[in-house]
């Protein structure tokens, strides 16, 4: 395990890593900066360019389009009010009144070394609990392995969507489709109308790239031409005054991001609005939170950071990805025939330490590239939204048909896309489809291999200690929503008959 | 949400019934004891049955509170005054008429053509501006992912 550490630390060490990993950051900023852009796009956007590039190296820029969209995503929310990401809408409190009061260098400054921070300490996280996640993993058996797929599919179903029937609707939907090609086990084709191009099932990049870059493009185009405006701002680094104003706010920030960001499917928001929760309520000023305030915004900059470093531990350990990001991660990487998982870290554990060193290179850059291009970054705000739009579809266009040159995969995009307006018009949530896209097969696979095992016994779910562990776990994570429901009527009708009995 | 929840739960239901026709269509039987293609469509078929018959009942009880045909439409952003639903239809159209061009004409000629259709939808209105992108950036994608990055590029069907 040490040779294999060494050895990733050497492979994200080579000049062609760490200049993806830049030229990646400097992306994901700009990708994060962009109202209407997000990092998922930023990612989908440089998919063709990985096809041409070695594993490593194509993970490190996706790494740092990863990174440095968590980054980017604040620099908007500081500058114009409009968080580039849902994960940077609690930066928008604090950091536009700062720009208003003139500070908008002071409050960027603060939020890139928030990122920074935050991202380092998920790093170390990352790095001390991967190793011995996968050690645990490695013991898992075809039942555990559906416990555990099936919990990850449970949480995001139950925590995406207001409602826990539309959440779970959108995971079966994505299940319904994965079962189109051959049966993983017996090679029988199912559900191919005859067609080939059905035959190899749908491919995950091609319905990833419509489920979210389509809805995007025709919400850009709905909400108009709009040219944002890129403010001046002084200096930027901040003093060490505000670094001694942000050290406990970061702390909890990169704690509560990364604890978060493990979770699958908490989502980004939780984690920032709890942290400025938590960081007002142990400020000696907190009546300054909202009215452009330093840990304002250091506090959820941090958490919104930590979250990617979280996020990849259940995606390198276990293969379960923990957000719309980490699904895309995993795509690439199957692209590349790796497949995260605890067999990762034994079959090819260079390469798996190399994607835990390269996350640690994507931080510094993002640090380093948004403190230098900072200038240069914000200037692109003006950039038309016309002239993107089109240049997003190209690119939609070029990564998809780069799968398998096949114009099939172009018309499933579109089709996906039409299926993510449908879903957005009936609040159905996309995320639990996409993840049903990532994991419906091995969820299957397991399911059949355990019950062969077992003779078509299904106690074999309960006996396993895992598995049972596992199901438990959904158990809980779908009874959550219900208790939290059921919490918030209590208190409505104690404070009701509170006002009557007053 | 009422009547868009009674509408998506029939429309999910309908396409679930015509899979599970499809389903039990499969072999049914396998070489071991472990069961066979069909058992995990059924499962899935079963599942969203009885999770599309929930939205359905969802959509009755928020009916009342519904604004009949209204509730239909698509909402609105209050605060962007910008916000069109037309604009959007029609780059979606244009959109799916692009993919449909690029297996007739190839990517070399569609997407310039895509381009300033779409700018135009999206409001560009300078004809120099139109003319120019809509060739330099199209043109720039082509010979970057051509001749630098070496990706296959969408031929169409028509030769050229």
């Amino acid at each position: 395990m040490n040779g294999d550490l060494l050895q990733g630390f050497y492979l994200a060490l080579a000049p062609t890593s760490i200049l993806a990993t830049a030229l990646g950051a400097l992306h994901g900023l700009i990708c994060g900066m962009m109202p209407g852009l997000t990092t998922s796009a930023g990612i989908i956007i440089l998919f063709p360019v990985t096809f041409i590039l070695e594993p490593t190296t194509a993970v490190a820029l996706l790494l740092g389009v990863f990174a440095g969209g968590m980054t980017g995503g604040s620099f908007a929310a500081i500058l114009i009010n409009i968080p580039g990401s849902p994960s940077a809408s609690a930066t928008t409190m604090d950091g536009f009144p700062l720009t208003q009061k003139g500070e908008s260098g002071r409050a960027l400054g603060v939020s890139i070394v928030s990122s920074f921070t935050g991202g380092l300490f998920s790093f170390f996280c990352l790095i001390l609990i991967a190793p011995q996640l996968t050690k645990v993993a490695l013991q898992f058996r075809a039942a555990d392995l559906f416990g555990l797929v099936f919990f990850g599919m449970s949480v995001i179903s139950a925590f995406a969507a207001k409602s826990l029937v539309k959440g779970l609707l959108s995971t079966f939907l994505g299940l319904m489709i994965v079962t189109v090609g051959m049966d993983p086990l017996v090679g029988t084709a199912r559900f191919t109308f005859g067609d080939a191009n059905m035959l190899a099932g749908i491919h995950f990049i091609a319905a990833l790239v419509g489920l979210f870059a389509i809805p995007e493009i025709v919400a850009n185009l709905a909400e108009g031409n709009i040219r944002s405006v890129a403010s001046r701002f002084g200096r930027v680094f901040p003093s060490w005054e505000d670094i001694k104003k942000i050290r406990l706010p970061v702390a909890i920030g990169s704690v509560v991001g990364t604890f978060v960001g493990i979770l699958p499917g908490a989502g980004g928001p939780i984690a920032v609005f709890v942290s400025y929760d938590y960081a007002q309520k142990i400020s000696k000023e907190p009546e300054q939170f909202g009215k452009g305030c330093v840990e304002g915004v250091a506090a959820p900059e941090s958490a919104n950071s930590s979250i990617a470093g979280g996020a990849l531990i259940p995606m390198m350990t276990l293969g379960i990805p923990g957000d719309p990001i980490t699904a895309i991660l995993i795509g690439a990487l199957l692209v590349h025939g790796m497949a995260p998982g605890p067999l990762l870290f034994v079959e090819q554990g260079p390469f798996a330490f190399s994607v835990l060193f390269s996350y640690f290179i994507a931080i510094c850059s993002t640090a380093t590239v948004a403190f230098l291009g900072l200038r240069l970054i914000v200037k692109l705000l003006s950039i038309p939204r016309s002239l993107l739009l089109p240049i997003i579809v190209a690119l939609c266009v070029l990564g998809t048909y780069a799968l398998r040159n096949s114009f099939f995969d172009i018309y499933v995009m579109f089709f996906f896309g039409l299926v993510a307006l449908s879903f957005k018009w009936l609040d159905i949530p996309v995320v639990p489809m996409l993840l049903a896209l990532v994991l419906g097969r091995q969820l299957e696979e397991h399911m059949r291999v355990a019950l062969a095992s077992s003779k078509g016994d299904i106690s074999i779910f309960f006996t396993s200690p895992w598995c049972l562990f596992f199901l438990c776990l959904s158990v809980i994570s779908f009874a959550w929503p219900f208790f939290l429901e059921w919490r918030v009527r209590k208190r409505e009708i104690r404070k009701a008959s509170a006002t009557t009995s007053a | 949400m009422g009547l868009r929840n009674i509408v998506g739960g029939v429309v999910i239901l309908g396409l679930t019934l015509y899979y599970g026709g499809l389903a039990t269509l499969l072999p049914k039987r396998t070489t071991t004891d472990a069961p066979g293609p069909h058992f995990f469509p059924y499962l899935i078929t079963v599942s969203i049955l009885f999770l599309s018959a929930m939205l359905i009942l969802q959509g009755v009880r928020g009916l009342k509170g519904s604004g009949g045909l209204a509730d239909l439409r698509p909402e609105r952003p209050p605060a962007n005054e910008n916000f069109s639903i037309p604009r959007a239809a029609a780059g979606l159209l244009l959109t799916g008429l692009y993919f449909f061009a690029l297996s007739l004409f190839g990517f070399f000629w569609s997407t310039p053509v895509f381009f300033a259709a779409l700018m135009w939808t999206s409001g560009e209105r300078r004809p120099w501006v139109l003319l120019s992108l809509s060739i330099i950036v199209p043109m720039f994608l082509f010979f970057l992912f051509r001749d630098l990055f070496q990706l296959p590029l969408p031929r169409g069907s028509f030769p050229g």
